[in-house]
């Protein structure tokens, strides 16, 4: 009984997947590519420190990319993605691809979405998406989630000591909202520069903040310089 | 402070949705009756094996067969024993005809909402794929998988219940695994002090609240929070590693660079996996002595002591251990977590809250040979 109720289910996404699937209007890709300093994310790979000397390394890196929206400023649709909540990570390559399903194909020319996670579902018990009480991005001290996770080394040319560099950026305030304007014909290209959490506004030199968690002050200064530059969209 | 979540009940399709897998004419009953706690998070079966009440029942007995070893002496319960939570309380495995294994026996618990890299080094990429490893290992049960299943063949039961569970008409290594990994699964552990005390049935002492709060957190000096950040690697409410791909295997510090054993490197080929094991589950841990992917450690003080004062260097050394103290420090200083004498006890306090006694009494789970 369960089974051929679910078969119907499936059938009829199917059908629906057949319908929105074959439209040119809409994207059905967002593809989330990850760069150091222009050059492609490699785990364990030595890039020049941002501000200040020596080298450093990543070794992990995931961000909560979360309610994406898609809207056309003429008309004003809207079309918001359910359970929209995403954790980009980069085990193997330097991309992270979201499956855009049932987009209504309709004309779009903005995309809004947040870096992070929104306050209720960051402090409430919805399981939906990429969020889990149990994986590697909620806290287990507090509630929450953090929406952003570096780790790394740091090699200084000053000391032969490697310093391990921890940034667990959380924190309702520091959820950003961005959009961007795009093109709806293509898929989405998005590009993340991690180099980019280390500057603009703010200069970020490792010797100072190897380890950015709990310090409310020093996480909003690394959210800032996350909100600039550091995600861009081919348009 | 500590986190709350909400304990309410949730039950998941995945398990017994999936009938595609069966050769027809089965009468298998799905194991419906399934509920665990909301905070163990999502869970599945593999879609081509859902459990049932008999694939269950048949697992289980395999999982007390001694004829799966080839002098029909042991089985995987001679090593996984229920009263030890499905450890041996030995620093290695001990096979047939007494011989040692090369690791610590694993405890078998919750693994419904583990990682899938089974194994200390993570070899099985499932647990279907790790059940066979141990019944074909000359120094385990040394008895061929075929051979295995050549002997339940010849057995009017097996062949009897298989068909049920499977509608398999000659039993086959598919399904022997399938049936063990299916009662493997059922092996679920949810009330321990510290599951009641999250479903808000009991409060914990002062000292295990202490314990539990330390447990799960990192140390930050910069905001004076202080913590012993067990929880770094031993995630929320499960306490074992982390479920994807391989982030639930680490390096925890217990050998220096020259003494570093390959661990998942010699899985992934990747360097920076060297060293790196998979972060056991620490429910039970009072009943899982000894300590460690060998056996090295007795008792859970030493164990504390070693993340607290015994922690050595080598390059893939978790960043969440060689950044963590409870003090501001010079990054000349040796790694340490700095804790006090009286935080410790507290940990330990609370790592005893995981104990269930009512898994490991279970009958179910018990070995259905014995009255």
């Amino acid at each position: 009984m369960l089974t051929h109720l679910l078969t119907k289910i499936s059938t009829c996404l199917f059908i629906l997947a057949v319908i929105s699937g074959c439209s040119p209007e809409s994207p059905s890709t967002i593809t989330i590519e990850a760069y150091v300093d222009g050059k492609p994310l490699v785990y364990g790979e030595q890039y020049p420190a941002p501000n200040g000397d020596g080298t450093f390394m990543i070794l992990d890196f995931k961000f909560y990319i979360s309610n994406i929206r898609f809207t056309n400023s003429t008309t004003s649709e809207l079309y918001s993605e359910i359970d929209s909540y995403h954790l980009a990570k980069f085990p193997n390559d330097s991309r992270y691809t979201i499956s855009l399903d049932n987009l209504t194909p309709v004309d779009y020319d903005k995309i809004e979405f947040s870096i992070g996670i929104d306050e209720e579902a960051n402090l409430g018990t919805l399981i939906a998406g990429d969020l889990d009480p149990t994986n590697q991005m909620a806290w287990n001290w507090t509630a929450g989630y953090k929406f952003l996770l570096l780790e790394g080394k740091y090699m200084p040319d000053t000391s032969n000591r490697i310093i391990p560099l921890i940034y667990h950026i959380g924190f309702n305030e520091n959820r950003r909202d961005l959009a961007f304007k795009v093109d709806p014909s293509n898929d989405i290209r998005m590009t993340v520069d991690i180099i980019e959490m280390f500057r603009n506004p703010t200069n970020i030199d490792f010797h100072k903040y190897p380890q950015v968690l709990f310090n409310e002050t020093d996480a909003s200064m690394v959210a800032k310089n996350y909100s600039e530059a550091f995600i861009t969209i081919t348009p | 402070m500590v986190m709350m979540r909400p304990a309410f009940y949730i039950c998941c399709l995945t398990l017994f949705m999936s009938c595609e897998d069966f050769e027809g004419g089965h009468s298998a009953t799905p194991y419906s009756e399934f509920s665990a706690p909301f905070n163990f998070g999502l869970f599945e079966s593999p879609p081509n094996n859902p459990m049932t009440v008999e694939g269950i029942e048949l697992g289980r007995k395999l999982f007390y067969e001694t004829r799966l070893s080839r002098d029909a002496t042991i089985s995987c319960s001679s090593c996984h024993q229920q009263s030890k939570a499905f450890t041996d309380g030995k620093t290695v495995a001990i096979g047939i005809d007494d011989q040692k294994g090369d690791r610590s026996t694993m405890s078998l618990v919750n693994l419904l909402w583990s990682t899938q890299n089974m194994f200390w080094d993570g070899r099985a990429g499932s647990i279907e794929e790790q059940v066979l490893q141990p019944i074909a290992n000359p120094k385990e049960m040394d008895l061929p998988v075929d051979q295995a299943v050549a002997r339940l063949n010849d057995i009017r039961s097996y062949r009897d219940e298989f068909k049920i569970a499977f509608g398999a008409r000659k039993i086959r290594k598919e399904h022997v695994a399938k049936a063990l990994a299916q009662f493997i699964r059922s092996l679920v552990s949810q009330d321990s002090r510290y599951d009641k005390f999250l479903n808000g049935e009991l409060q914990l002492s002062d000292s295990e609240l202490s314990g539990m709060q330390s447990f799960f957190t990192h140390p930050d000096p910069s905001v004076a929070l202080r913590g012993s950040n067990c929880g770094d690697c031993h995630r929320n409410f499960l306490t074992d590693g982390f479920k994807d791909a391989y982030e639930g295997f680490a390096n925890n510090g217990i050998d220096d660079e020259d003494n570093l054993e390959n661990g998942l490197f010699g899985i992934t080929g990747n360097p920076l996996d060297k060293g790196k094991f998979k972060v056991p589950t620490l429910r039970n841990i009072a009943l899982t002595a000894p300590y460690m992917h060998d056996g090295r450690f007795e008792t859970l003080e030493e164990i504390l002591d070693h993340y607290n004062e015994h922690i050595r260097e080598s390059t893939t050394l978790d960043l969440l251990i060689s950044s963590a103290s409870n003090e501001p420090r010079k990054y000349d200083d040796p790694i340490g977590l700095k804790l006090t004498e009286a935080e410790k006890k507290n940990i330990i306090a609370f790592m005893h809250t995981l104990t269930d006694s009512t898994f490991i009494a279970n009958e179910k789970h018990a070995n259905p040979f014995t009255d």
